[in-house]
């Protein structure tokens, strides 16, 4: 992926350092009403607080995965229709 | 003898009728034809037998407290008066009751189920729980062949097309149906679906008895996850849209009221985006550094569009650059470069390029901001582009009182 500054620079400070860590690993895995509620306060702290720059840069980068998710969830564009048996376990699609 | 006026006349008829016991209170069968509403509300009717055929009218306020409507083709009673209108002449029933005929036993079997559940509090609006606003498993218990099931899909299709849909087939009329029903929502509750729609289209009230049925009324109510209800045309009311958590009028109303609109969404989205980007960008300013191209950060951040949208967002894109545009001119010191990247000129890493350093305290890692926050003999830590340099105060100067 092509990383906008080296992480190495801000890994050491350990504030930024968690904040990068966690903007990759747990952003990827979120529903979009979390992506979507996360990146909403990510840029309401931006916007109110008076962030110092390594904090600020964190939180730019956490907001701008949060948004990249949530643009990723609505590009699908193809409704999956499955049908399920009896114990609720999917036997395949819908004709329609 | 004088003649009479036509007012006179009419008057003279209806108080005939008034006074006729056996044209008051009274219940009249037949079968109903060109049953419709007006403009206004009121609702207008024929019934007819083998015989003879005779106008009706229901005002609005007495149709909408009725469970069922008058529907072509079908037999009904209705309970009402004689009377005269005179601004057309028409001697009409005027009717306060509706009910379909030879389904007495039906009914009354109906308005007992619906007194004991109601009892027990399965209809309590207490109980009723909210849908879900972003719902990713959504479960369809209906016909798999029925026209209702594609309106749910081509609707979650339009609106939010990142959800699974999942169907419980079952049949939705006949005998066979009710304990179908049951074990389908047994199947999507064991799906793990984040709501439930309940849905099969318009029908006579036989079709639609099914939903009616007390076991279904009960597996509907002891569903782990909420319940929307859509279940006929909007005037069909069953036992099953009383449980439900939410009844809508139609299959389509309620595909809609459970999905958020994508489109919506991604303008939200792209809002967010902007504000996020404009606050790096005054951060940049401060620090004297140069601008961004505008579009190419919103096109990192929001990737390939839907065909649907395409056309809204070249128009969104184009209004957007027009905006950027007339802020750049009110920064001071604005350069504009055409189309040469400028994302990376946001990065700290650029900033520190440029000559700018990050510098911190050697001692606790504390970033330095103003000559107080260091004293003569401190070590410091200046992070450059691409490393460190280790520095020792030797005295300080303030900038600006």
């Amino acid at each position: 992926m092509d990383r906008r500054f080296n992480p190495t620079l801000v890994a050491r400070h350990p504030d930024a350092a968690a904040a990068l860590e966690s903007a990759t690993e747990d952003v990827a895995a979120l529903g979009f009403e979390d992506a979507f509620a996360r990146l909403e306060t990510t840029v309401q702290q931006l916007e109110n607080g008076d962030l110092p720059l390594e904090q600020a840069v964190a939180a730019y980068e956490r907001g701008l995965a949060l948004a990249q998710r949530c643009a990723l969830l609505l590009e699908q564009v193809e409704l999956k229709i499955r049908q399920v048996d009896a114990s609720g376990n999917d036997v395949g699609a819908v004709p329609l | 003898m004088d003649a009479l006026t036509v007012s006179e006349l009419c008057l003279r008829v209806k108080s005939v009728l008034r006074a006729e016991p056996g044209l008051q209170d009274i219940w009249v069968e037949g079968e109903v034809s060109n049953a419709r509403p007006a403009a206004s509300g009121h609702w207008y009717w024929t019934i007819k037998d083998a015989a003879g055929s005779f106008k009706c009218v229901m005002w609005k306020a007495v149709a909408l407290g009725q469970m069922t409507l008058p529907a072509d083709g079908m037999a009904f009673r209705f309970h009402g008066k004689v009377t005269l209108y005179e601004r057309g002449g028409d001697i009409q029933l005027d009717v306060d009751f509706v009910e379909p005929a030879g389904q007495g036993d039906l009914w009354q079997a109906f308005e007992r189920l619906r007194r004991q559940l109601e009892a027990e509090g399965l209809f309590d609006e207490a109980r009723k729980r909210p849908v879900p606003p972003y719902p990713m498993r959504i479960g369809v218990v209906t016909s798999p062949q029925a026209a209702a099931l594609r309106d749910v899909a081509q609707t979650i299709q339009r609106r939010w097309p990142c959800a699974t849909v999942l169907v419980a087939p079952t049949r939705v009329q006949g005998a066979e149906a009710p304990a179908e029903i049951v074990a389908a929502l047994s199947a999507i509750a064991r799906a793990a679906v984040d709501v439930v729609l309940i849905v099969r289209g318009g029908g006579s009230i036989e079709d639609l008895w099914a939903f009616n049925d007390e076991a279904v009324a009960r597996a509907i109510a002891a569903c782990p996850v909420p319940t929307v209800s859509g279940v006929g045309h909007e005037t069909d009311f069953t036992i099953a849209d009383f449980v439900a958590d939410l009844r809508m009028p139609t299959p389509t109303a309620a595909a809609e009221r459970v999905t958020p609109d994508a489109a919506d969404l991604r303008q939200a989205v792209d809002d967010l985006t902007e504000r996020l980007a404009r606050q790096l960008r005054w951060r940049q300013d401060a620090a004297g550094s140069g601008l961004a191209s505008l579009t190419h950060r919103l096109a990192l951040v929001s990737p390939a569009r839907t065909v649907v949208d395409r056309h809204a967002r070249v128009d969104a894109n184009r209004a957007r650059l027009k905006r950027a545009l007339a802020g750049r001119l009110t920064v001071a010191n604005a350069h504009l470069d055409g189309h040469r990247q400028r994302l990376e000129a946001l990065s700290p890493t650029a900033i520190l390029r440029r000559g700018f350093a990050h510098v911190t305290r050697f001692s606790d890692g504390r970033t330095v901001r103003r000559p107080s926050d260091v004293k003569g003999g401190d070590g410091l830590r200046i992070r450059l582009a691409d490393g460190d340099v280790r520095a020792v105060v030797q005295g300080q100067t303030r900038l600006f009182e």
